[in-house]
């Protein structure tokens, strides 16, 4: 139990890490894009560029500051420590988890969405889609989890 | 009021895919865990603490979805104070193998 209290004390460190990058990220591309000059008639690909990557650093601040949360509660209760614990190596959920491809499946999505948000720059088209596929990665595997949690 | 496509998606379903995805999970035990908790008075949320696991995999177990490892299996026959034979039910593995 030991062991699993310093894993989530890397974890807490990790997500607070995360949570004041995220912030950073999203503020920094905010204000880059709501800056620009007035009268310039707004595009979808604008608004596109400026909202999508900021909506996604707020909700990766919003998920690690839960986490964050979530880690102290449990590192200040051994009852929920150990919760935790059982429900992080349950044998059970490491099965369907791997039915359904994760983590590789969660990596490449999250590739598919950063290079989405980089191509945005130079092909709309090309962004959408690959930000279009990691989605349906995502709902795919989810899909999976679902079936499996049923089916186990 | 259902209609037809969800009706024949639903036979689908539990025709193909069920069985298609539950094909390579072997045979699934019978237990007797559920017994044994009921006269201990004890709930799944209490036995899945004790054991290290989750109330959910006990559940798949007692209802037979899912076959425990050796070592889960090995830690609810030891909470219970019992052998692994007298928790599980190998009958049909003892027939398969002529009752050797």
């Amino acid at each position: 139990m030991e062991a699993y209290k310093k894993t989530v004390r890397r974890r807490m460190v990790l997500c607070i890490f995360l949570a004041v990058v995220a912030l950073a990220l999203a503020v920094y591309i905010f204000s880059a894009f709501a800056s620009g000059p007035e009268g310039e008639a707004d595009t979808f690909g604008d608004g596109f560029i400026a909202g999508f990557p900021t909506g996604i650093c707020i909700g990766l601040f919003a998920l690690c500051v839960f986490t964050v949360f979530r880690c102290l509660a449990m590192l200040r209760d051994e009852q929920k420590l150990r919760l935790g614990y059982n429900r992080d190596n349950d044998e059970r959920m490491k099965l369907i988890r791997s039915k359904a491809g994760y983590p590789f499946s969660v990596v490449t999505a999250v590739i598919m969405i950063i290079a989405g948000l980089l191509l945005a720059r130079v092909n709309m088209t090309a962004s959408l889609t690959a930000i279009a596929c990691a989605c349906g990665q995502l709902i795919v595997s989810l899909v999976f989890k679902a079936v499996y949690s049923k089916i186990l | 009021m259902q209609s037809v496509l969800d009706i024949n998606c639903k036979a689908y379903y539990t025709i193909f895919a069920k069985l298609t995805l539950q094909k390579g999970g072997g045979q699934h035990l019978k237990t007797k865990i559920k017994e044994l908790r009921r006269q201990r008075k004890l709930s799944q949320d209490e036995l899945a603490f004790a054991v290290g696991t989750t109330r959910q995999t006990i559940t798949s177990i007692e209802t037979g979805k899912y076959t425990a490892s050796l070592p889960l299996a090995y830690k609810i026959a030891r909470y219970f104070a019992l052998s692994i034979e007298e928790v599980f039910d190998f009958s049909e593995f003892d027939n398969e193998m002529g009752g050797k």
